[in-house]
C-alpha cells in the first residue's frame, strides 16, 4: 500500500433527515471536500416494518423512518476530523433516534479522479 | 475554510436607500456598489466589476430566501479574493424565490484562477446565512464595524 493511499479515508454518513442534506454538502464544500456520492437509502428497520408483516407486532423494535440518504466521500485524512465536527454541528444530538450515523474507513485501493 | 483573511473593510458597509429610477433594483444596486468598491479597492474598475456581477446574475439570481443574496464577481487577472457583507436600509427586489426583498448582501470578488476557493467561501457564507440569529444581528447592526465583527464572530463559530 502506498503512503498516498494510507492518507485517504472513506467517510460514510447516513442521514435520516433529508432536510439537512444541503447543509451538509454545503459544509463539505466549505471544508474543502471536493466530491461525494449521495444515494437514496433505506434502513433495515424501515424495510422490516413495511415488507415483513410477521414483525408487525414488534414494530416498535425499529424506529419509523421515511428513508434516508447515504453520503460516501473519499477524502484526505486531514479533512476527516473537521468533517465529523461539521456533522456534529449540523445534526446536533447524533445519538438520538432518526438522526444520523457516520463513520470512516481507511482506503486501501483507489482508482478514478483524485482531487 | 475560514474567510477572515479575505474580509475587506471596503466590502463591509451599510448603505442608504438605493434609488432605482426607471431601471431595476438590481441594476441600480450593482451600479452603486461597483462604484463604491472600485473607489476603495485599487486596481478594480467599476464598469468591469458591475458587468461581472450582472453576468453572474444573468445566469440565475444570487438572491436566496430570507432577504439574503450572494453577489459574486469573477474577474480575469485578479490575484486576490475579497469578501464582505453589505446591508441596505431599504430592501431591494432581487428575485428571491420567496419574493422577500433583499437587504443583506454577502459579497465575493475573486480571480478566475481561484474558482474553487470562491466556491468554498460561497458555501461558508451560505452556512452563515442559515442562522436566523446571525441574520437578525446583521440587520440590527448600525455601523460597518458592527457588521465586520459579526462576520468575524460567525466565522469563528463554525468548523
Amino acid at each position: 500500500m502506498s503512503e498516498e493511499k494510507q492518507d485517504q479515508k472513506l467517510v460514510i454518513v447516513v442521514l435520516d433527515d433529508r432536510e439537512i442534506l444541503d447543509d451538509l454538502l454545503m459544509g463539505f464544500v466549505d471544508l474543502g471536500v471536493r466530491g461525494a456520492t449521495v444515494l437514496d437509502s433505506q434502513g433495515m428497520g424501515q424495510i422490516i416494518r413495511q415488507d415483513m408483516p410477521i414483525f408487525s407486532g414488534l414494530a416498535n423494535l425499529f424506529p419509523q423512518t421515511s428513508g434516508s440518504v447515504t453520503i460516501l466521500s473519499v477524502m484526505d485524512h486531514s479533512l476527516v476530523e473537521s468533517s465529523f465536527e461539521l456533522i456534529d454541528e449540523i445534526v446536533g444530538e447524533i445519538d438520538r433516534p432518526n438522526s444520523a450515523i457516520c463513520f470512516s474507513l481507511p482506503v486501501e485501493q483507489f482508482r478514478g479522479i483524485k482531487h | 475554510m475560514k474567510i477572515e483573511p479575505f474580509i475587506d473593510e471596503s466590502l463591509v458597509q451599510i448603505l442608504p436607500s438605493i434609488e432605482s429610477g426607471s431601471g431595476s433594483d438590481k441594476d441600480a444596486f450593482y451600479e452603486t456598489v461597483s462604484k463604491k468598491i472600485a473607489q476603495d479597492l485599487s486596481g478594480l474598475d467599476a464598469k468591469t466589476l458591475r458587468d461581472a456581477f450582472l453576468k453572474r446574475e444573468a445566469i440565475s439570481t444570487t438572491a436566496e430566501p430570507l432577504g439574503v443574496a450572494f453577489p459574486h464577481a469573477v474577474l480575469e487577472d485578479l490575484e486576490e479574493i475579497y469578501v464582505g457583507v453589505m446591508r441596505v436600509k431599504q430592501p431591494l427586489e432581487f428575485g428571491a424565490s420567496d419574493n422577500v426583498p433583499t437587504d443583506l448582501f454577502f459579497f465575493i470578488i475573486g480571480g478566475s484562477d481561484k474558482i474553487w476557493q470562491q466556491g468554498r467561501i460561497l458555501a461558508r457564507l451560505g452556512r452563515f446565512a442559515h442562522s436566523r440569529d446571525f441574520l437578525r444581528k446583521c440587520r440590527k447592526a448600525t455601523t460597518p464595524s458592527d457588521l465586520f465583527t459579526l462576520l468575524r464572530e460567525e466565522d469563528l463559530r463554525h468548523v
